[in-house]
């Protein structure tokens, strides 16, 4: 019983650092606002090539991290669930690397 | 008696397990990929993504599914104030969102197929549908569980103090989002 409380209780301090509804309206319209660029730069006339590679990238980059950090609470996790999540993260990208290196396609990619 | 839902750190063990879950599906995406990108000019003479690809539909589709993050999101904030009405209202209105995407894609694959890209028409064919397939499937398998909450919570209750499957379910959630963010970016933008 009193391990059942000191868990609630944990739970209840652990997420006083999460963001009122008002901050996650914010957000999402960040993301929504994201969204448009990306979508907006890939019909300019002219921007290609290598610097829309990044960009969206760079981009995408963003979004995603905003996600994981806010609407996730990484942010406000201890480090074991950063390290874990993180850790899939490195695995996924070194996979992609190894898989596209192997059939010499890495810097045909993109 | 009491169930004690910890690790030896003083973790959540539910939390845990469900974080160390949604980093082998970052792996798993992270495969389905890779093939799509090795795949992808290999089209045997069929339909190309820039031939195929509807970047304003897609687009559309996208901003959807983070919509559904924002409703999730606010399901859990009132789930952790306890206020089990607004929790219902958000988390039916993920379910709804996520049932709109699934549509979208549905719509996609059909025009897909009636262009004439076929699971087995080509190895692009094939990655692309089982890279953006595998991803609706796991959106499905969130409406499921976003429907049996709505459930729960009007036959037994889901506050906080009876667990937090509320949160486990937000994570999966918000995960199936950023996904879609890597295949929206890498599979669709980056192709046309």
């Amino acid at each position: 019983m009193a391990t059942e409380a000191s868990t609630v209780e944990e739970t209840t301090e652990e997420h006083a650092d999460h963001l009122s509804p008002a901050s996650y309206w914010m957000i999402a319209l960040f993301l929504a606002i994201v969204t448009a660029v990306e979508v907006a730069i890939t019909y300019i006339p002219g921007y290609d090539g290598t610097i829309l590679v990044v960009s969206l990238l760079v981009l995408g980059v963003v979004k995603f991290l905003t996600v994981v950090a806010f609407f996730m609470h990484l942010k406000y996790e201890p480090f074991t669930m950063n390290f874990m999540f993180y850790i899939g993260l490195l695995g996924a990208l070194a996979l992609f690397i190894a898989v596209l290196l192997s059939f010499r396609a890495l810097f045909d990619t993109f | 008696m009491a169930v004690a839902h910890t690790t030896s750190g003083g973790l959540d063990i539910r939390k845990t397990a469900m974080w160390a879950f949604l980093a082998s599906e970052l792996m798993f995406f992270g495969a389905l990929i890779s093939t799509f990108l090795l795949y992808r000019s290999r089209t045997n003479g069929g339909p190309d993504a820039h031939e195929l690809f509807d970047i304003p539909f897609t687009s559309v589709s996208s901003f959807v599914l983070l919509m559904s993050s924002l409703t999730m999101v606010l399901a859990h904030n009132a789930w952790e104030r306890d206020d089990e009405r607004q929790m219902r209202l958000w988390l039916l209105s993920t379910a709804g969102l996520g049932m709109v995407f699934l549509g979208g894609q549905f719509f996609e694959f059909s025009t897909f197929v009636h262009e004439g890209l076929k699971l087995n028409t080509s190895p692009f064919g094939s990655s692309f549908y089982m890279l953006t397939g595998f991803h609706g499937a796991h959106v499905a398998v969130g409406v499921l569980m976003l429907s049996a909450m709505v459930i729960i919570s009007f036959r037994v209750g889901l506050t906080k103090s009876r667990g937090m499957n509320v949160e486990l379910i937000a994570l999966y959630w918000h995960f199936v989002d950023i996904i879609w963010i890597v295949i929206f970016t890498v599979v669709y933008l980056l192709q046309v």
